[in-house]
């Protein structure tokens, strides 16, 4: 399973921003084994409604729906640190 | 006692008069009160069983088996076990239906969450095109 999906759009204008702060925030220490990929909506809609995705960009992290609006730099680093931290405690 | 004229009715269920006339013919709706001069006059008791039927109906339950879910309607402390089990098992099929429309509501809102995103087009209408397509 990846471990973050980006859902994306075509023609959602704050799409391309999501997909790059992503890319962006993964640079950081301690991110390296964290994957991602992005869903393009149209294309994958029966996951997206699975996911519950209903605005983009909405970003999914293991599984779950945190964001459903383009997140802040730091809320998106608190939440895949957050995630991580419960990932390790499953190992 | 309020009480309506079977154009009433039907104007307010959306059904026809024959329809009407033929679930009191077949007797899934008791014998309706009628008038001094022999029109039929449904009370509200009428019309919350015809909503019940039409509603059944829409879920596509025979009308065998909604004659017996009136049954359970009626009285429910005396429903044979058989017309117990119908009911519950009708009621596993509203709930199944509800899933997909759940389902339904969300694939529709995210698609109009897409369209009001686009200044270019419509994605709502290339989907349904792509969808005809794929028949």
């Amino acid at each position: 399973m990846v471990d973050i999906e980006v859902f994306t759009s075509s023609v959602c204008n704050r799409c391309q921003a999501a997909a790059g702060l992503v890319e962006q925030v993964l640079k950081a220490p301690g991110f390296e084994t964290v994957s991602w990929r992005e869903v393009d909506v149209v294309t994958e809609i029966d996951h997206a409604v699975a996911m519950g995705v209903l605005a983009m960009p909405s970003i999914v992290i293991g599984g779950e729906l945190l964001f459903s609006t383009l997140p802040g730099k730091q809320q998106l680093h608190h939440a895949i640190k957050k995630y991580l931290a419960g990932r390790s405690d499953d190992d | 006692m309020t009480s309506y004229a079977i154009g009433e009715v039907a104007s307010q269920l959306v059904m026809s008069v024959d329809t009407l006339r033929y679930y009191e013919k077949i007797g899934l709706l008791p014998k309706v009160g009628r008038s001094e001069s022999g029109i039929r006059r449904y009370q509200n008791k009428d019309i919350s069983r015809l909503r019940f039927i039409k509603r059944a109906q829409q879920m596509n339950f025979s009308l065998a088996e909604i004659a017996d879910l009136l049954t359970m309607r009626e009285d429910p402390h005396h429903a044979r076990t058989e017309v117990r089990q119908l009911t519950a098992n009708k009621l596993t099929q509203v709930e199944a239906r509800l899933d997909e429309l759940n389902t339904l509501r969300k694939e529709l809102t995210l698609l109009l969450n897409l369209c009001a995103a686009s200044d270019r087009g419509c994605p709502i209408i290339a989907k349904i095109d792509a969808d005809e397509s794929e028949k």
